[in-house]
């Protein structure tokens, strides 16, 4: 192992079992600086450094409050310019990632053709059997089931599977071995697209795969995997079968048996070998394998472009790292393989698995994990300098999050999220949120009476993990996770002109800069309008979350505004936040929304609302209580779950 | 798909020993273990290609003004550059943040696949050179391809990737830390002395290990063969974890000795420049950036890549990689006294509330741009140094002897033309200057490829794509 410095862990190598609040394995105290916290407030203006290419800057007027008694609405009172972008939506949009529109299924064409039956003969790859292959329901358009990709097992989930299959927790020499994997900007960890990938994740699987050989106990091993009191040869066919079942999350093919038996007996071949080292070569190369690393599924059984079933295996398959970040264990592995072996599983006995699955302490690191990445607390340096403080910020909002999952409780809707009146804070996040510090250590809060918090949305932590306060950038954090708006990138033309609507704003409020942007007639217009009316209303949380009517140059900051209607979300108005998210808890269509981002954790892949397998999840998980389990269960049971859309070799 | 057959199938390693029937050799038979003749450099030069970026481009007018303005880090080598000041990305750009699809498309030639992703269309030149001249893996080399620089993460890939595999997707993560650079290409299995005995454990851990990597060479070329029940991007990915085994295989059960003889002894070991702490970091926000950074805590630790970097391929234990000064849209703040083309920055001043992306780009400032420029560039220049330092066997420099291909992903202020590029090293094939004419990124790659014999596989990737002679370019 070429590192020599402590690294992130992503377990806790020490602790016997995993914590309540999972670690979320990523050191967030990385340094990462938005603004310094004691300037508090929005970010202070930039310094103006003169005209570009001698155009003037535009005057601008203070944007007023409504008088009382009139309606309010967002004014859109400035010339129209052929701009759009400020240097805050440039900037913001650089540290939101990569982009903002997701592919949306079915980009690609269909193909025409019936569903053949059975998959085909033995292949070299992996077999597992005759499986099941069926029909689909009529009229099932094919191009609603994802394209199958093969993914490389996360850096999370190759961790959790050496320790659940083989009982060993990796050292901290091999966690800092292992490549991170780091999502690309809002995207979820769990997210196949793009996966790095080059000689470096070799050589350190083949070091992890090394080292776990040495430190298991090979007569350990086989007595638990091969049932034998000993190590003996007779033992090896055992071994190879149950090990390799258990990491590669079915039955080994006849050739990989006969392959791993073989390397059994050349490794036997040498004097200086021992029986020790024989069964050290089998985990190696069961660790090293691709149907270890990659979850692999047979893609090309079946007809081009159509759909077929699953069979037990690959179900299980995807269920368990959905759910537990993880490989089957025995008792899936036997669902999976269904009454006759032969991965033929039983339907009926499917939502028992799920059930099952999410009561198991192993569901914690895929909750944690979720939560991480919808708020981004997981990779946030929460706007402040203070490691200490972005540590507590991040322990509070997943220590409320975990609470309304009903972690240590009974679980709620997860309406709280927008009209909770309970948040998880210390003292120190206790006091940005306007409540009185009381105690120590996180601490449950009835914010109630604090002004203008309400729901997890206006969790100072939640705020402070976006970065900033500039309504592009807040908004398109807020409209994407909570309303599903994806937002394309603009078009290359507008690229040139962008840049001049930053010194046109450069010393607006970010309501008065959005106004600007929104009184444009450009083709960017139709976006902005789509996704910048919901920062509207968090004008007054400065970059902390903490709420403020006067920004630091003591101009006035304001929270009415104007959702326009977009899909299934009627038009809002609003006059603050507490109104907005009080109307948003009310409409299913923030609902459908979390569907969609758990789609997208629990699949890897862009989710949509369109399609009848979202329409169902979302009335299932609405049914079932709206609560953290109702949507893992929802997301989990859909038939999609269960279907591949088969591609051409 | 690049598919290379695996040469003697039938007669693999283990096959030959499984057929010995377990007879015992003596210590130390087994040929791997036998010390190999050191390669001797004599006319026998390793061919290499590296690729040198800096973030946040230069515009027409600092182009212009040639090693008089921001450039002027370059001029020593201006006997050995050919720098290309009219340079037009857009065609390989597409739509989207233009950090990120222009950068996508540097050192690929061909576009880049859009947004969410911002990957590229293709491989990487260094990938292709290495790829054509050694289809089943670099011989003999400790670590054939490493990315190593100064960059901080935003949020997406293409801001920092610039070894792009077959398919697209994103290869390594530039290394920063100039002692994990040293680990790699220093700190590895070290070559056997001839009278060195190994211990019989030592030996059983190799004979497993060896066997294991053949029989795990054996389950990735089946699983990108006809029967493996794989689609074609799910093959192409496990191509590209194949192909990887290959590059390391040397690295993974070491075979006596690696690399050629070092003509500078590499040093016993590396400290890195501190406060450097920060830029471990792989996650984090962007937006006000990074936490400042001294700029010569910054150039001390490129000075040190790049030696590092250059020593590596003068010992034969590197032949292709990258290295980064300054990423795509960068939000690197820089901090202390910059003086350089008779000004001033104050960098400490410039970013102390921002980055510099906001405040001397998106806020135009040309003096401050081009002082920044100056310093990306200078921070790059050290490698050029390094690898200029060093004489060959044949009487030239390691740079002479290498292919550096050099690029920015844009113009002026997010346009993506006239972009820099610039090819320098090259052994002669190249006429170095200053060339004017209207290019396209891909006619840099694909003509100084076409020097080595080496196709770029570009018009194949790019089918619109029509390569452009550059007039007094080559030399042939």
């Amino acid at each position: 192992m070429q590192s020599t410095r402590s690294s992130p862990t992503l377990l806790d190598a020490t602790s016997p079992e995993e914590p309540s609040v999972p670690h979320l394995g990523l050191d967030g105290a990385d340094g990462h600086v938005s603004m310094d916290r004691e300037r508090g407030g929005h970010e202070p203006e930039r310094p103006w450094r003169g005209a570009v290419d001698g155009r003037a800057t535009v005057p601008h007027t203070a944007t007023q409050g409504p008088a009382e008694g009139t309606p309010r609405r967002a004014t859109l009172s400035w010339r129209p310019l052929v701009n759009a972008w400020g240097r805050w939506g440039c900037a913001v949009l650089l540290a939101a990632g990569c982009g903002d529109d997701l592919p949306p299924l079915g980009e690609t064409e269909a193909s025409t053709g019936a569903l053949t039956g059975s998959p085909s003969d033995d292949t070299d790859g992996f077999d597992t059997g005759d499986g099941s292959s069926g029909d689909t329901d009529d009229g099932l358009d094919p191009q609603s089931v994802p394209e199958p990709r093969a993914g490389r097992l996360t850096d999370r989930q190759y961790v959790y599977t050496v320790q659940d299959v083989l009982g060993l927790r990796l050292l901290s020499d091999e966690l800092s071995a292992l490549p991170a994997d780091i999502p690309s900007g809002r995207d979820y960890s769990t997210t196949l697209e793009p996966q790095a990938f080059d000689s470096n994740y070799v050589l350190a699987y083949a070091e992890v795969a090394r080292s776990v050989s040495l430190r298991l106990d090979p007569a350990a091993l086989v007595s638990e995997h091969a049932g034998c009191g000993e190590l003996h040869p007779d033992c090896r066919a055992a071994l190879v079968e149950n090990l390799g079942r258990r990491l590669f999350r079915r039955p080994l093919t006849a050739v990989e048996q006969g392959r791993y038996l073989d390397l059994a007996m050349t490794i036997e071949a040498r004097p200086e070998t021992t029986e020790a080292h024989v069964v050290q070569g089998i985990v190696q190369v069961l660790l090293q394998a691709p149907a270890f690393l990659y979850r692999l599924e047979r893609e090309t059984v079946g007809q081009p472009g159509q759909v077929r079933s699953i069979d037990g295996y690959e179900l299980a398959s995807r269920l368990s790292y959905f759910l537990w970040q993880s490989a089957p264990d025995d008792e899936l592995l036997a669902f999976a393989a269904g009454p006759a072996g032969d991965g033929a599983y039983d339907p009926a006995a499917l939502p028992e698995q799920i059930d099952r699955m999410i009561a198991d302490r192993r569901f914690a690191r895929s909750r944690s994990l979720f939560w991480g990445d919808y708020t981004l607390a997981s990779r946030s340096g929460f706007a402040t300098s203070d490691p200490q403080l972005a540590a507590e910020l991040r322990d509070s909002l997943m220590a409320t999050l975990e609470r309304i999952s009903g972690v240590g409780g009974s679980p709620q809707s997860l309406s709280a999220l927008f009209d909770g009146q309970r948040l998880v804070m210390t003292p120190a996040v206790a006091e940005l949120a306007g409540a009185t510090p009381r105690g120590e250590g996180l601490q449950v809060y009835d914010v109630a009476e604090a002004e203008q918090r309400q729901g997890v949305v206006t969790h100072p932590a939640l705020l402070a993990s976006i970065g900033t306060t500039s309504f592009v950038g807040r908004g398109l954090f807020l409209s994407e996770r909570l309303l599903c708006q994806h937002v394309a990138e603009p078009p290359p033309e507008v690229a040139d002109e962008i840049e001049t609507t930053a010194e046109t704003t450069a010393d607006m409020t970010p309501r008065q800069a959005s106004e600007f942007r929104m009184n444009l007639e450009a083709v960017c217009l139709g976006c902005h309008l789509q996704f910048e009316p919901i920062a509207y209303a968090f004008e007054r949380y400065d970059m902390t979350g903490r709420y403020t009517e006067t920004d630091a140059q003591g101009r006035d900051l304001f929270s009415h505004g104007e959702l326009p209607a977009f899909g299934p979300l009627p038009a809002l108005a609003f006059d603050d936040a507490e109104q907005l998210l009080t109307q948003l808890a009310e409409t299913d269509a923030v609902y459908g929304c979390l569907v969609e981002n758990m789609t997208q954790f629990g699949t890897g892949r862009p989710s949509s609302r369109t399609g009848p397998f979202h329409a169902d999840a979302t009335a299932r998980f609405i049914a079932e209580g709206r609560t953290f389990e109702s949507l893992v269960r929802s997301v989990a049971g859909s038939e999609q779950r269960t279907l591949l859309r088969v591609v051409e070799p | 798909m690049s598919r290379r057959a695996r040469p003697g199938r039938g007669l693999t390693r283990r096959a030959v020993l499984r057929g010995a029937g377990g007879v015992a050799i003596a210590l130390p038979l087994l040929p791997e273990l036998l010390p190999r003749a050191r390669a001797s450099l004599e006319g026998a030069i390793p061919q290499r290609l590296f690729t040198m970026s800096f973030g946040l481009g230069l515009s027409a007018a600092m182009q212009a003004e040639q090693f008089a303005g921001p450039l002027q880090p370059l001029q020593p080598f201006a006997d050995k550059a050919a720098l290309f000041t009219n340079v037009d990305i857009n065609p390989l750009s597409g739509g989207g943040t233009p950090h990120y699809r222009n950068a996508a498309a540097l050192f690929t030639g061909v576009p880049q696949q859009g947004s969410p992703a911002y990957v590229a269309g293709g491989p990487s030149m260094e990938q292709v050179m290495k790829r054509a001249l050694h289809p089943d893996g670099v011989p003999n080399v400790a670590t054939p391809q490493l990315s190593a620089g100064l960059w901080s993460n935003t949020g997406c890939v293409a801001a920092f990737t610039r070894h792009w595999n077959d398919d697209g997707s994103p290869g390594q993560r530039p290394v920063r830390r100039p002692s994990d650079v040293f680990a790699t290409l220093f700190g590895g299995p070290r070559p056997q002395r001839p009278d060195e005995r190994v211990t019989p454990e030592q030996l059983a851990q190799h004979h497993v290990h060896r066997s294991v990597l053949d029989t795990v060479l054996e389950d990735y070329e089946d699983m990108v063969g006809p029967r493996s029940g794989l689609g074609a991007q799910s093959k192409a990915r496990i191509d590209n974890h194949l192909a990887a085994i290959r590059d390391v295989e040397t690295q993974l059960v070491p075979t006596g000795s690696q690399g050629g003889e070092c003509p500078v002894v590499p040093p016993a070991s590396v400290s890195d420049p501190e406060p450097y702490g920060f830029y471990d970091a792989m996650v984090g926000n962007a937006g006000a950036g990074a936490p400042q950074l001294d700029w010569e805590v910054a150039d001390a630790a490129m000075q040190l890549l790049g030696r590092l970097m250059a020593l590596g391929a003068a010992c034969d234990r590197l032949r292709f990689g990258s290295m980064v000064s300054v990423g795509a849209g960068e939000y690197l703040r820089f901090a202390g006294q910059y003086t350089a083309l008779g000004d001033m920055a104050d960098f400490s001043q410039l970013f102390a509330a921002t980055t510099p992306h906001d405040a001397i780009f998106h806020a135009y400032d040309p003096a401050m741009v081009r002082l920044h420029q100056h310093f990306s560039l200078s921070m790059l220049a050290h490698m050029l140094h390094e690898m200029d330092a060093i004489e060959e066997p044949n009487g030239l420099s390691v740079l002479d002897n290498s292919l550096v291909l050099l690029g920015t992903e844009y113009g002026e202020n997010h346009s993506a033309s006239p972009a820099l590029q610039g090819v320098l090293g090259g052994a002669g094939r190249f006429n170095p200057g200053f060339y004017d004419q209207p290019l396209l990124p891909s006619d840099v790659y694909h003509q100084a490829l076409a020097a080595y014999a080496i196709d770029s596989g570009i018009p194949e990737r790019w089918p619109a794509y029509s390569p452009q002679e550059i007039a007094g370019f080559r030399n042939e």
